[in-house]
């Protein structure tokens, strides 16, 4: 049931109002209901102060069984925007594609959970797509009478807060008869959330961020199956990669444990690097291309463990010309988190490998990638420019640096072709989605509110 | 002497011409199209080569018969915004250009303190069409939040 109550300039508190006792079947200005009332109330919206008659018809749509839920706001302020600030309202903050507090979203006591809101200043998956949130849009800055409506990827907490309504909604659809205060139980016992932040209820994320699958289980009355997620489901060595990492999570109950990780691939070896001690964690591939010839290659990891088997295809090129590939000078550039760069180096191809090496950088997370900048424009990994991204294009990796690491290794080369004559250094980097990577100095970011 | 006299005035008057330009000698200035998802997220203003960078700058296709030769195509970005609302406006008075240097008659819109808003991130920008006026070579861009910046246009 979608009731405008927002136009040009904005909207008042009035329209809230009615809108919120019209959805929930109650008596409004218009003289008209619903053919049914509304199960949950999703306001991506907010503004305006406290107003005691929209408290009262939240108190009256709650009463009749509705949950209410609203964006937490996007000032950056320590205190949620009206009305998620209302008793009675599932205050969302959002979150960004890391699970991250989004620069941009209100904090504060009004925050009852988190959700993503996304971030459209950064791409930190190399998928070429902003990190927003694909949204419905209504475009109404032309000259035509009547907004154009498309699709677009958006952020704030007014992308966050209808993932909680789409989760309050599947638990409903599982237990009809739920009501906002078993709702609201719920989620204070950390039963339909992953706990971020400090431990327990905290401003930022509230009782932490929806987790569809935890809220049904919730809902439906029954336990979490056990399961194991192995990321990435395919791996590119390329034509000169040795080494890659495979990310082996426990997932569900976080009781499942892992039996085994075997190749069928002779010219693959697979070995724990980083596990636990129920062997989820990093484990290591490395490709050994002596004594083979020209070619392609292919094989599979099996991944076995006690609650669910999973296959990782896993190929490779071996080309005696590889040695002898260039793609031209290099920009090698490491991005924080919110893509900034923050450090930079150049090198040139010797024997078919750009060698790099960053000193002095800062603990923390980052991502690395390399390309050309034929163009001068001061971004690499523009068309026909090459391009690489640690470990791929395809996958791209956040390093975690807390100590001197070394062999990390990618594959740099143009995205046009994989099989254009000369160039084999595009081996593995066949996706032509990476947005350009400003080199040089990165700009001064900012939020003024 | 008499002709002394008629050379003398007419460097006078040229003189004046060069030094008082009035505001009929201000170019002109119109909003093109706005958008509120542009591609800068940075306040700030710059000069646009063409229509396909506008479209790109805009983050949506422009159509416009204007000829980027005739008007200098600027763009205006108001940076990152928390909600929808925030828009370039043009002023109705026209300024007087000085020297070679004019400053656009813009100014900023914003949500009403107390307006209830949808929460989506906007990066709102305006494209402006600046017809090239002989003489006029800097255009002052008056800045969303403060300052101004110049744009050289040719």
């Amino acid at each position: 049931m979608p009731l405008r109550v927002l136009g040009k300039g904005g909207g008042t508190t009035t329209d809230v109002i009615q809108a919120i006792r019209y959805a929930a079947g109650l008596a409004n200005d218009s003289d008209r209901l619903p053919d049914k009332p509304v199960d949950i109330i999703n306001m991506s919206l907010g503004g305006g102060s406290f107003n005691q008659a929209e408290q009262d018809a939240i108190d009256a749509a709650r009463a009749e069984g509705v949950i209410v839920i609203a964006s937490a706001g996007n000032e950056s302020n320590n205190t949620v925007t009206f009305p998620a600030g209302y008793d009675g309202v599932v205050g969302v903050s959002a979150t960004t594609i890391t699970n991250e507090l989004a620069f941009y979203s209100n904090t504060g006591a009004g925050v009852d959970v988190a959700a993503p809101g996304g971030d459209t200043s950064t791409d930190l998956n190399g998928d070429g797509i902003a990190d927003g949130v694909l949204s419905t849009l209504g475009d109404d800055s032309g000259s035509g009478a009547n907004p154009e409506f498309v699709y677009g990827m958006l952020a704030g907490t007014s992308m966050a807060a209808p993932h909680v309504a789409g989760v309050a909604a599947l638990m409903r659809a599982e237990a009809p008869t739920m009501t906002p205060d078993q709702f609201d139980a719920l989620l204070a016992a950390g039963e339909i959330t992953d706990d971020r932040g400090a431990a327990g209820r905290d401003d930022s994320f509230g009782h932490g961020l929806i987790n569809a699958q935890k809220a049904l289980v919730a809902a439906s009355g029954e336990t979490l199956q056990e399961f194991i997620v192995v990321s990435p489901t395919t791996l590119n060595f390329g034509a000169v990669l040795e080494v890659l990492g495979l990310n082996i999570d426990n997932a569900g109950t976080n009781n499942a444990t892992v039996n085994n990780v075997s190749t069928d691939a002779p010219w693959l070896t697979v070995t724990p690097q980083t596990i636990d001690e129920s062997g989820a964690g990093i484990y290591e591939l490395r490709a050994d291309r002596s004594d083979l010839e020209d070619g392609n290659f292919r094989g599979e990891v099996l991944v076995e463990t006690s609650a669910n088997n999973s296959t990782v295809v896993v190929v490779m090129r071996v080309s005696e010309l590889d040695v002898n590939a260039d793609a031209g000078f290099h920009y090698i550039v490491l991005l924080d988190e919110s893509g900034e760069n923050v450090a930079q180096e150049t090198a040139v191809a010797v024997d078919g490998r750009y060698e790099f090496q960053f000193d002095n950088v800062e603990a923390g997370r980052y991502e690395l990638a390399a390309g050309s900048d034929t163009d001068n424009d001061q971004f690499i990994c523009d068309a026909g420019e090459a391009c690489g991204l640690f470990r791929t294009l395809d996958s791209p990796t956040t390093i975690e640096l807390d100590e001197d690491l070394s062999g990390l290794e990618f594959i740099t080369g143009f995205r046009t072709s994989l099989s254009s004559p000369g160039s084999q250094a595009d081996d593995g980097t066949g996706d032509d989605r990476v947005e350009p990577i400003r080199i040089g100095p990165p700009p001064a970011k900012e939020f003024a509110q | 002497m008499k002709i002394l006299l008629l050379a003398a005035c007419l460097i006078i008057t040229g003189c004046a011409k060069t030094a008082s330009p009035t505001e009929a000698d201000a170019p002109t200035v119109q909003i093109v199209t706005r958008s509120a998802h542009c591609e800068s997220r940075q306040a700030g203003a710059r000069l646009l080569v063409g229509i396909s960078e506008a479209s790109e700058a805009l983050g949506k296709s422009v159509e416009t018969n204007i000829d980027p030769n005739r008007a200098a195509l600027i763009l205006v970005s108001l940076g990152t915004r928390p909600t929808p609302g925030y828009q370039v406006t043009l002023q109705s008075s026209r300024h007087k250009p000085d020297a070679d240097t004019y400053r656009l008659p813009i100014a900023y819109e914003e949500p009403a303190e107390d307006a209830i808003m949808a929460q989506v991130i906007t990066t709102p920008c305006a494209l402006l069409a600046v017809d090239r006026t002989p003489g006029i070579h800097t255009l002052t861009v008056p800045l969303y939040g403060g300052g101004e910046t110049n744009v050289y246009i040719n």
